[in-house]
């Protein structure tokens, strides 16, 4: 602990290695987190067109897969085991890799100081800390794909027995060794971050930025922060009860009487149910982890491009916290065919579909917020509007699912499969695509172009629905996920062509991501200057450079006189007033 | 319609963005942060991270709860050395207690034997943990005896991993303390021990009384 006295200069010498690596600026940090994250995403779509394309094509040899996978695709056909190595691998790096870490990561360090008028986070160091650890935990995965029986293949739920019996699979092996600790690594720098986030929103906002006043984005980040921490210590336990039956022959979850491979399993006396109750515990929240910052990023971003008042500021932020709270207690409904009591599934039916009222209460409000809003349409702004069009009929579908009698007919298929790729997979992208369109000059000092987003978002928002809109169908039909082939029966084989046609729009709209891959990096370096506030938004970070100086503001922190969505206010000069304007302007 | 807290809102003079400066360049000690919360950041922080802990607790014994009540329990003696143990542990908060109020008498050649005794205390209960897992072996429990004795290993060594922490934070601090860094005016640092060994042992006694009524 270095005692560093407040200087007055803003800006200090500092060398390549503490400017780019290892930095403890939040502005810096942000970056490193969203470029890392977009490497995780890029790395995640690929595994997809790889299942994407067993299941268009099973059992037809593509030799060039062999070329690519090697002993994964022997003839140029997918091994099974590696399809479900896919899977798992796929679902933990979207979920965890780039809509946690990535989303949470880039947003919640580069806005939260910015937007409440502070200077850093209130632990630098364990912010570097954080994405370092995330780093480790990155590499760890990474080389789980190189080890001889191949990555974690017992789904990103990691159910046991399967997870816990390393003979079980390949992917039982190694690989998921190594998912335990990489998932370790990552709740450690997953909770130093959200340690900075609480603390730093609770005694950093600058003189007259009360929490009434806070960006709706802060509050989004800060509900979340509170959910991370107090939900994936639970994880943790978990997985370390799970390390324990894989490496130190405990039975927590694995019951007797198993045999595998011909040979009967030492343990006895576990209980699977039970790393699911753990597992769901913060699998739930995590779902809101990864919506509410995306979420709160989205109405932030609406009300900009609406130029119109975040309708009902305080419901909506009162509908965050409710949403936030309620998701801890609703876990159980990933439950239903677990054999669980039916009068606690009942319970568990209540508080899901109650859960949709404060989510329903805050979309609600952002469609009054657009509503006659003058509408500018940025590619941030139609991507926020896309976001809505995604998360409304996946919400919906929700309440089915939420239902148990329903459930029970609809669980494991590819209607769950559509419903979460709706609410929380393309949701929450949209929402961070929003995100880096919106806030790219901010963090680059230049601006992306407009042509290429526009370009970018209606062949990302087609695509996607023609992906995962037939999945729906799929899974009423009773399509299971998760399979490696379909063609064994009639009801599943009928989709064949359905497959093929998925398979191919995946890959139209992934093809579409290199337009954006190429917009972000080449305007980085070749963009058109960005100016302070090329939005004409209020909040904080619009009122400084862009980028922000090392230390966010000059010598003085800004002061803050109103609310963050004084947009079109009758009588004033311009339609909108950043919240630095003393009221007094105003009352002339 | 604001949230204001004036006055006592203010972070003091000592703890201030001088320990933990936020914001490399700037420097938070000449501004008021106008509605920071009433308690220093860093214990803030820490009291966040001890209801992560006590989360990751509750989990391992609800899981023991429910495990527990499935049955096929072995019920085992426990060796008598985790009782003095328990003692050295609750005897070390209270003298880190004692030497904090020494410290902040600024009575500085009794608050650094009462920490390095602390200290020390610390380290004892780490050693005697580790002689009655060994005693435990040396009865024929094992991890993997019985979901009771796994259950007993798995609580006791994530309380040991997170004491580990605490003793390499004492021994910080107490070498900062031996060269003289600390005085009643600028104490945060030993807060922060106090406060984290505390919890160490709460957590533990809550633990042990819990297997002692189960095991
Ligand atoms: C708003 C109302 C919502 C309701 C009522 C709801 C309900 C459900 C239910 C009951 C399931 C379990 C289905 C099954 O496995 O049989 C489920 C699965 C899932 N939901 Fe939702 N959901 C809602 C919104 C969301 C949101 C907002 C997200 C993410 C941001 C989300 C993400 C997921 C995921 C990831 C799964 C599947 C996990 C897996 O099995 O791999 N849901 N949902
Ligand atoms: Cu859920």
């Amino acid at each position: 602990m270095s005692v560093e006295h407040a200087a007055v200069e803003v800006h200090h010498k500092e060398s390549f290695l503490t400017k780019y690596i290892f930095s403890t600026d939040h502005k810096t940090i942000a970056r490193q987190y969203l470029i890392t994250g977009i490497i995780w995403g890029v790395i995640g779509m690929i595994l997809s067109w790889f299942m994407r394309l067993q299941l268009a094509y099973p059992n037809q040899p593509m030799p060039f897969l062999e070329k690519i996978l090697g002993r994964w695709a022997e003839g140029g056909i997918l091994k099974p085991e590696f399809y479900v190595a896919l899977i798992t691998m796929h679902g933990t790096i979207m979920v965890f890799f780039l809509l946690t870490a990535g989303l949470s990561g880039t947003f919640s360090n580069y806005l939260i100081p910015l937007q409440i008028g502070a200077r850093d986070m209130a632990f630098p160091v364990l912010n570097m800390l954080s994405y370092w650890v995330f780093f480790a935990a990155s590499v760890v995965m990474l080389i789980s794909f190189f080890v001889q029986t191949g990555p974690a293949g017992a789904g990103w739920t990691m159910y046991p027995p399967l997870s816990a019996i390393k003979s079980a699979i390949p992917g039982a092996d190694v690989g998921a060794t190594l998912w335990l600790i990489s998932m370790g690594l990552f709740i450690v720098s997953s909770l130093l971050g959200a340690l900075n986030y609480i603390t730093t929103t609770l005694n950093y906002r600058t003189k007259g930025m009360s929490m009434w006043r806070l960006p709706i984005t802060v509050w989004g980040m800060f509900v979340t922060a509170i959910l991370g921490l107090l939900s994936f210590p639970v994880l943790l336990a978990g997985a370390v009860m799970l390390i324990f039956d894989r490496e130190f022959g405990t039975s927590f979850f694995v019951p007797g009487g198993l045999v595998v491979g011909g040979q009967p399993v030492p343990h006895e006396g576990g209980n699977p149910i039970l790393w699911q109750h753990l597992f769901w515990f913060l699998g739930h929240p995590e779902v809101y982890i990864v919506l509410l910052p995306a979420v709160s990023l989205v109405g932030e971003i609406l009300a900009t491009n609406a130029r119109k008042p975040l309708f009902a500021y305080k419901v909506s932020v009162g509908a965050l916290i409710g949403i936030g709270a309620l998701s801890m207690i609703v876990w159980g409904h990933h439950m239903y065919v677990s054999g669980m009591n039916p009068i606690l599934g009942e319970v568990f039916v209540i508080t899901t579909l109650a859960i949709s009222f404060p989510t329903a209460i805050l979309i609600f409000n952002y469609l009054v917020t657009i509503w006659r809003g003058n509408l500018r349409l940025t590619p941030g702004m139609l991507f926020a509007l896309g976001f809505l069009g995604l998360f409304i009929p996946g919400a919906l579908t929700g309440a089915f699912l939420a239902t148990a009698p329903v459930d029970i007919q609809l669980h494991d298929t590819y209607f769950v499969v559509a419903h979460f790729h709706f609410t929380m997979a393309t949701a929450a992208a949209f929402g961070m695509f929003a995100g880096v369109y919106h806030w790219f000059p901010k963090m680059f000092g230049r601006m992306m172009n407009d042509k290429l987003g526009k370009i970018h978002f209606w062949g990302t928002f087609i695509g996607v629905y023609l992906i995962f809109f037939p999945m729906f169908f799929q899974g009423i039909a009773g399509v299971p996920r998760r399979y490696y082939s379909f063609t064994e029966y009639n009801f599943t084989s009928q989709f064949v062509g359905l497959n093929k046609f998925i398979t191919i729009a995946a890959f139209v709209a992934g093809a579409t991501q290199l337009i954006f891959l190429f917009n972000f990096f080449w305007s980085m370096f070749k963009g058109p200057k960005a100016d302070k506030n090329p939005w004409k938004a209020n909040t904080l970070e619009w009122q400084t450079d862009s980028p922000p100086p090392h230390g966010n503001w000059g010598p003085e922190l800004p002061v803050v006189y109103r609310g963050p969505y004084e947009y079109s206010v009758p009588g004033a000069e311009e339609d909108y007033i950043p919240q630095t304007v003393p009221i007094k302007v105003e009352a002339k | 319609m604001v949230i204001e807290k004036k006055g006592k809102s203010q972070i003091s003079d000592i703890d201030s963005g001088k320990i933990f400066n936020n914001g490399g360049g700037g420097g938070a000690g000449g501004h008021n942060y106008s509605y920071a919360l009433p308690i220093n950041p860093a214990k803030f922080g820490l009291w966040l991270f001890i209801g992560a802990i006590i989360m990751f607790f509750s989990a391992l014994t609800s899981a023991y709860i429910v495990r527990h009540s499935v049955g096929n329990w072995l019920r085992f003696e426990l060796p008598g050395i985790f009782w003095f143990n328990t003692l050295v542990l609750i005897l070390s908060s209270l003298t880190i207690q004692l030497s904090y109020f020494q410290l902040k008498k600024d009575n500085s050649a009794s608050f650094k034997f009462l920490f390095l005794l602390s200290t020390l205390f610390g380290i004892s209960f780490l050693i005697g943990q580790l002689v009655g897992w060994g005693q435990l072996r040396e009865m024929g429990i094992y991890v993997s005896t019985n979901p009771s004795s796994s259950f007993f290993y798995l609580l006791t060594l994530a309380h040991a991993v997170h004491l580990v922490g605490g003793i390499i934070a004492l021994i910080y601090v107490l070498i900062k303390a031996l060269l003289g860094y600390y005085s009643s005016k600028n104490r945060l640092g030993v807060e922060l021990c106090v406060t984290y060994w505390h919890f160490l042992d709460v957590l533990w006694l809550y633990l042990f009384v819990f297997i002692n009524v189960t095991i």
